[in-house]
């Protein structure tokens, strides 16, 4: 990867944006896959650790200090920083906003569907639902990021007749509208395109109220193919494929940590990255694609740095996949994050300590003990719902809140993947964090991507190597 | 006494216009963030490696001085001096630099 500003064009651009993945989850997954692999887990790399650019982006939005990811994500994919819970429109409208002609007269223009106007490709790729926000905010316009399918409308919004996030997709492109749809989205979130009369492959009802079928109204109208599991994925030919829609799961897709127990089966972030690479360079007028790592912050929220970590590794893994099937010369590759969690690393653990241990010093071989007489761990929460053990994931929630130092952690094994770390604060979910997370670039006009900068400075950069 | 409380009323009264002006520079719409963007844009266009030899060279070091430090920092000063604290900038150490990997 060679050191050489390029100030061409870009004839494709792929954003990968880590949910949640703040910097400290950055030097915990580095370190969490090194020693994975058996190796040095401090001086490891992840992918994009790899790239000549950085900078640092002030996440806040135009009324939260500490931002959520619809006004982050709005920033990134349209310049334009606004209000939380808004997607793709601009910060004079209230989150709930129920008039469609204040929605209408308030939209910001995305760089999806400008790549779309100028006849390129495009592909929205995540692990969370196709219809959580930073998707969402790629292709859709509304005051309210829960807004996912019509059944979640507010009643003042639904009877005035706003468009639900997931009818977005399907309405706001083609016949006469933007482009002719968006060529690749894989995701979860099927339940929000599906009818409550259909129950999917995983046995869930769909969400729908309105009797539309929005996986065949795909088909019918962009004339693309609709997937729903790992054997139809593996079977796509990308060749053969110009336009599809794949939705793996009825919510969000599994943490990689449990992706061996989905029900269907389903991809990994990394092979869908890579897929949808190949379905979009076909277009010699060239793609933008969005990939996200949604659970990133899923992990977080529930205060499980092990999945935190993987899923951020994850995330590296598609990076690599993306970087190795294009021209670094005519490719934009932007990762970055929308917003940080209080996951912290503290202590003073020597070299080579598990990231996911308790605190052992230079020196010593059993832990350090806090003034309470009781080992802490290296990573911790600063709020949440702090210390569980035998709790996979998101199944924390239906455990009581155990904030502070609520056990002697002596004989846990806080490296089991189903441990939650210690949080001061007690929250029902552990919440974002207000500093700045990283933007890592390489390809054309990747040398723009240096020093501080407002989150929105991100389109400008992909804007400009598009050359819209 | 007096003199601190008109002091006090003094620097009050410079802080509210400090608002005022900086509320009334900066009214925020979606117009503003573009150009605000493109500018910062511009900026980087305009930076041009210096690969010479530097005379002097002069080390800060933050001790401890972390990420979140230094945002928490910027907004402390920002509010300090009574302007919008989130989207000020500690000058000169965070504009226009190199962040480099």
């Amino acid at each position: 990867m060679a050191n050489v500003i390029n100030a061409k064009k870009a004839k494709n651009v792929i954003l990968f944006v880590g949910d949640g993945m703040g910097i400290s989850t950055v030097t915990g997954a580095r370190i969490f896959e090194g020693q994975l692999k058996g190796i040095d887990g401090e001086r490891h790399k992840l992918s994009f650790e790899e790239f000549p650019y950085v900078a640092l982006s002030k996440t806040y939005s135009t009324n939260q200090q500490t931002a959520d990811s619809a006004p982050t994500m709005t920033a990134m994919i349209s310049g334009v920083k606004t209000n939380d819970g808004i997607l793709s429109l601009n910060q004079s409208v209230a989150r709930n906003e129920p008039s469609p002609t204040v929605l209408n007269a308030n939209k910001v223009t995305t760089l999806l569907e400008q790549a779309e106007q100028a006849g390129k490709s495009t592909g929205v790729v995540s692990t969370a639902r196709i219809t959580h926000a930073t998707p969402a905010a790629t292709y859709a316009h509304i005051s309210n990021r829960d807004w996912e399918a019509n059944a979640n409308l507010s009643a003042a919004a639904a009877s005035n007749g706003v468009k639900d996030i997931a009818a977005q997709l399907i309405d706001n492109f083609g016949n006469g509208k933007i482009g002719d749809g968006i060529d690749v989205v894989f995701g979860g979130g099927r339940s929000y395109f599906l009818p409550n009369s259909i129950t999917d492959i995983e046995g869930t009802k769909g969400r729908r109220t309105d009797g539309r079928n929005l996986t065949q109204e795909y088909v019918s109208k962009f004339g693309g193919v609709y997937i729903e599991n790992q054997t139809a994925f593996n079977a796509l030919n990308p060749v053969t494929t110009n336009k599809v829609l794949g939705l793996f799961n009825p919510s969000h897709m599994e943490y990689e940590q449990d992706r061996p127990n989905d029900i269907a089966g389903e991809p990994s972030l990394a092979e869908m990255t890579g897929k949808a690479v190949d379905i979009l360079k076909k277009n010699q007028n060239g793609y933008f694609l969005m990939v996200e790592g949604g659970r990133i912050d899923h992990a977080s929220h529930a205060g499980n740095a092990y999945r935190t970590f993987k899923d951020a590794v994850a995330l590296s893994d598609a990076v690599r996949e993306a970087a190795s099937k294009v021209n670094l010369n005519d490719t934009l590759i932007i990762v970055t994050a929308d917003h940080s969690h209080t996951l912290t690393i503290g202590g003073y653990p020597k070299r080579g300590n598990p990231i996911l241990g308790k605190v052992v010093e230079p020196g010593k071989t059993t832990p350090t003990l806090a003034a309470d007489g009781k080992p802490y761990t290296t990573v911790s929460f600063a709020n949440g719902p702090g210390y569980h053990v035998n709790s996979p994931g998101d199944a924390v929630y239906n455990e009581s809140i155990a904030a502070g130092r609520v056990v002697d952690m002596s004989g846990v094994d806080t490296e089991d993947p189903d441990f939650h770390q210690e949080a001061l604060v007690p929250l029902s979910s552990e919440t974002h964090a207000g500093e700045e997370v990283a933007i890592y670039a390489i390809g054309p006009k990747a040398y723009l991507v240096h020093g501080v900068q407002e989150q929105s400075y991100i389109y400008q950069v992909m804007k400009d190597a598009f050359g819209f | 006494m007096q003199l601190f409380n008109l002091k006090r009323t003094a620097m009050v009264a410079m802080l509210l216009g400090s608002q005022l002006l900086s509320n009334a520079a900066m009214a925020e719409d979606a117009q503003f963030w573009l150009n605000d963007g493109a500018a910062s844009l511009n900026d980087s266009k305009k930076l041009v490696p210096n690969a010479k030899k530097a005379k002097n060279v002069i080390l800060f070091v933050g001790d401890g001085m972390g990420i979140s430090t230094v945002t928490g920092a910027r907004i402390f000063e920002g509010q300090l001096k009574g302007i919008d604290g989130e989207r000020h900038k500690c000058q000169k150490s965070e504009k226009r630099d190199f962040v480099r990997g």
